[in-house]
């Protein structure tokens, strides 16, 4: 029996929507890596032999990358060169594998860019998901020990925090209510990634850049109460409300965040 | 006979876009959707291998298998996570007209496509697996009520509730009026 024809299903419009999600699909790097990542023991070899042989291509490629990453913030150059570039797959199959100090690196970060779709509107929001992704980097040099990957990986997550935390600074001054709450929690979930990362390595990274960060939680959280001091709130809310002032005015500016997301979703 | 490697590697190609997507939806990130799903063929891709024998995989249904791992990783991982998320606390009604403009039609489809996404990550896990299951996955009644090895009559029920939820928890709908 069709899906429209069935007796409990009445509202054609909704299961025509509902249809359209069936287009929500995985990105095709991620596909590839998992699959990777379950038979690693038969492709490392082969990923060997790949090595040697590509070595005097990644040279070029490389220089080329570099001179990409100039480009990034003008995607209509952007997508023909990389177009060109990447022949075949394959060398966009590894670049998506390296890491902070690798030569495929540039690549990697270029493409990263515009999956990530910097835009005026949403820099904030893009530059903490590539946060996000050089913690990521990190807690794969730790896990496979790639210690020669770490400073590199280290500068690049410091350099991406301070570009987030500029960016966040231009959001709260353009006051777009959707946009904070989104980086809010992303900021919030930065900060506890970063606490495990830093567990896990041993040592603290970007302690500059991460009371800069702090500076813009700050702000961000002071922008939110003043935001709900002006709604009507329920009592539980209200509440919420008053844990989120104490947390505030105790310089925990991530748990009044972790506040403000509660009320949100009461 | 074919290399348990191999074997697994076609059941990989065949369910990783499903239980990618059935994990999205029921999360709403694509960060923890990709973590999740990779986690599911990890532990399916062990269990697997552990279940051989002299003779052939002992797997009979691995859709159910997959998914079963599927729900049991995504009810940890809330279990885990205190989960917040910011709701908008303002709900406004949206008329959009659309014209036979191709752009504005496909802006406007997924501006509803993205609310129904929202909404189905806070009904009960019962109900949306039910709902992505049929209208998305295209599953029959008796299907899933083997996969869930509850009867047609509480699948139809459950579907039943589940988009009555859905669509009382949808904003106001757009209304779209075609204009040609």
């Amino acid at each position: 029996m069709r899906i429209e024809d069935s007796p409990e299903f009445e509202d054609r419009e909704l299961v025509g929507q509902l249809s359209e999600l069936k287009n929500i699909r995985p990105r095709e790097e991620w596909v590839l890596l998992t699959r990777s990542r379950l038979f690693q023991e038969t492709q490392s070899h082969a990923k060997a032999a790949q090595g040697s042989r590509l070595d005097g291509v990644f040279a070029g490629i490389e220089k080329i990358a570099l001179g990409f990453r100039a480009l990034a913030a003008k995607p209509a150059f952007v997508m023909p060169l990389l177009a060109v570039v990447v022949f075949g797959g394959m060398i966009a199959q590894l670049a998506q594998k390296s890491l902070p100090g690798d030569r495929l690196y540039a690549l990697r970060s270029t493409t990263e860019r515009w999956q990530y779709g910097i835009t005026l509107e949403n820099r904030a929001s893009a530059q903490l998901e590539l946060a996000q992704a050089r913690l990521q980097d990190l807690r794969r040099i730790a896990q496979d020990n790639k210690v020669r990957n770490l400073d590199s990986a280290i500068k690049e997550f410091e350099q991406t925090v301070a570009q987030a935390s500029k960016e966040v600074d231009v959001l709260i001054q353009k006051g777009e209510p959707e946009q904070t709450r989104k980086v809010s929690e992303q900021i919030a979930k930065l900060g506890k990634a970063k606490a495990e990362v830093e567990l896990i390595l041993g040592v603290q990274i970007g302690e500059e850049e991460s009371a800069n960060l702090e500076s813009a939680t700050k702000r961000l959280a002071e922008y939110e109460l003043a935001d709900l001091a002006l709604r009507t709130l329920t009592e539980e809310q209200q509440e919420l409300l008053e844990a989120a002032e104490i947390a505030f005015n105790e310089g925990e500016y991530q748990q009044a965040l972790e506040y403000i997301f509660e009320i949100g979703s009461r | 006979m074919e290399e348990p490697k191999e074997y697994f590697s076609k059941i990989y190609d065949q369910y990783v876009a499903q239980i990618y997507r059935f994990v999205y939806l029921k999360t709403g990130s694509q960060d923890i959707a990709e973590d999740l799903a990779a986690e599911v063929f990890v532990r399916a891709w062990e269990s697997y291998q552990a279940s051989l024998g002299p003779e052939e995989a002992t797997i009979d249904n691995m859709r159910a298998f997959l998914y079963g791992i599927a729900r049991n990783i995504v009810a940890d991982h809330y279990r885990r996570e205190k989960k917040v998320r910011v709701v908008s606390v303002e709900e406004t009604q949206i008329e959009v007209e659309y014209y036979s403009d191709g752009l504005e039609e496909q802006v406007s489809v997924r501006i509803e496509v993205e609310k129904i996404q929202r909404v189905i990550v806070d009904l009960p896990q019962d109900y949306q697996d039910l709902i992505i299951w049929r209208y998305l996955e295209e599953m029959s009644v008796p299907e899933i009520a083997e996969l869930t090895g509850k009867t047609e009559d509480n699948v139809r029920v459950g579907l039943h509730r589940g988009i009555k939820m859905l669509r009382e928890k949808l904003p106001i709908e757009a209304k779209l009026a075609v204009i040609d």
